[in-house]
């Protein structure tokens, strides 16, 4: 009468090691995955900051060189790329008032008289650089009336002759070193656009011909997720 | 007696079925654990593919930038081989003709290809 008991007694003990040595073995391929996971998915992560960062250094780079003339608006120097940083541009209005120059104006930022220069281009067709002394908005002008684009009043100095169009700008650098992709808005210090991780001694920006600039992006630890990457860049003007 | 067996058959299949419970368990959790590696593989793949673009749009950028200020290959047609892919163009000498370059990048399926037009401003290559 006690059989039946102790056979179901002795089935419990076997199931208790088959499903032991279950958990465990799931236990340790579970762990074992984990940690394969977290360091794949941190690489993931990091790999895709890294991607980012890349395309912004990629995007700001070619931005301001092609819109710059190679020698007069940027020149690498000791691997820094110093620049004239186009910020907007504006379009002579129809009417002028006395007391400056109407402007139709659009841009990344509006024009800062604290730090912006503005090259003019004349009905003549020269390009003459001058200093932003003020700036004023300003409603009223017969100006053209485009989306983005606001009217402004600009006090310039030298005031320029028959003015068209003109850039404003701040003088900049950027540089590939310190850990990061940076930019030194005139003399002031060099502040990080991107994260740190930028192999110091691999990276750096060189001239290619007196038109071009070659960018060279390693980052530390590279691995085919952590990008390192080499390209041109060319003047559009 | 009956009583006895009652007891002891419902006892032996409650543990038959925690056996099949675990094994059910093992099953479950092995698909999730499957099921994560699968999404962070992609992930993973998704990154490099993504990388993969990122290159090709810099070089085919750098390209047509370059047959502006004629720093290109200085033929009209022609084929290279990059460190991560083949770069074909055709770049007629003619200002404001019809121009295409296209990468096939080894980490690609298929080839990424851009059409411009040759610049007005194009020099003598």
């Amino acid at each position: 009468m006690s059989r039946p008991g102790r056979r179901h007694r002795g089935f419990a003990l076997a199931e208790v090691i088959v499903a032991g040595t279950l958990l465990l073995l799931v236990v340790q391929v579970a762990w074992w995955t984990t940690a394969t996971q977290s360091l794949v998915a941190t690489r993931v992560v990091a790999g895709a900051r890294m991607l980012d960062e890349t395309r912004l250094v990629h995007r700001v780079l070619s931005t301001e060189i092609r819109y710059g003339e190679a020698g007069t608006d940027w020149l690498v120097v000791g691997g820094d790329l110093s620049l004239r940083a186009f910020r907007g541009f504006g379009f002579a209005c129809g009417t002028q008032p006395d007391d400056g120059w109407g402007v139709a104006v659009t841009g990344y930022r509006r024009a800062d008289s604290d730090k912006d220069s503005v090259l003019v281009l004349s009905a003549d067709g020269s390009w003459r650089l001058t200093a932003l002394v003020r700036r004023a908005r300003r409603t009223g002008l017969d100006c053209q009336q485009l989306p983005g684009f606001s009217t402004e009043v600009w006090r310039l100095d030298p005031v320029p002759n028959r003015p068209v169009v003109a850039l404003y700008f701040e003088k900049g650098a950027y540089r590939l070193a310190s850990d990061a992709f940076r930019y030194r808005r005139g003399q002031i210090g060099w502040q990080p656009l991107t994260g740190t991780g930028i192999a110091q001694d691999s990276s750096g920006l060189s001239a290619v011909g007196t038109r071009g600039v070659e960018a060279r992006l390693v980052w530390e630890d590279p691995s085919p997720l952590h990008p390192s990457i080499r390209w041109r860049m060319w003047t559009r003007r | 007696m009956g009583c006895h067996l009652g007891r002891g058959e419902s006892r032996i299949g409650r543990a038959g079925s925690s056996l099949v419970e675990v094994i059910i368990a093992v099953a479950i959790l092995g698909v999730g654990i499957a099921g994560v590696a699968s999404v962070t593989a992609s992930s993973a793949r998704i990154l490099v593919q993504a990388r993969a673009l990122d290159e090709t749009h810099a070089l085919l950028q750098s390209f047509v930038d370059s047959t502006l200020v004629s720093a290109g290959m200085g033929a009209e047609s022609g084929s290279t081989t990059h460190a991560t892919g083949v770069l074909t163009w055709s770049v007629p000498n003619t200002p404001g003709a019809d121009a295409w370059a296209r990468f096939e990048h080894a980490l690609l399926s298929s080839p990424i290809r851009i059409d411009f037009v040759v610049p007005v401003s194009r020099g003598t290559p």
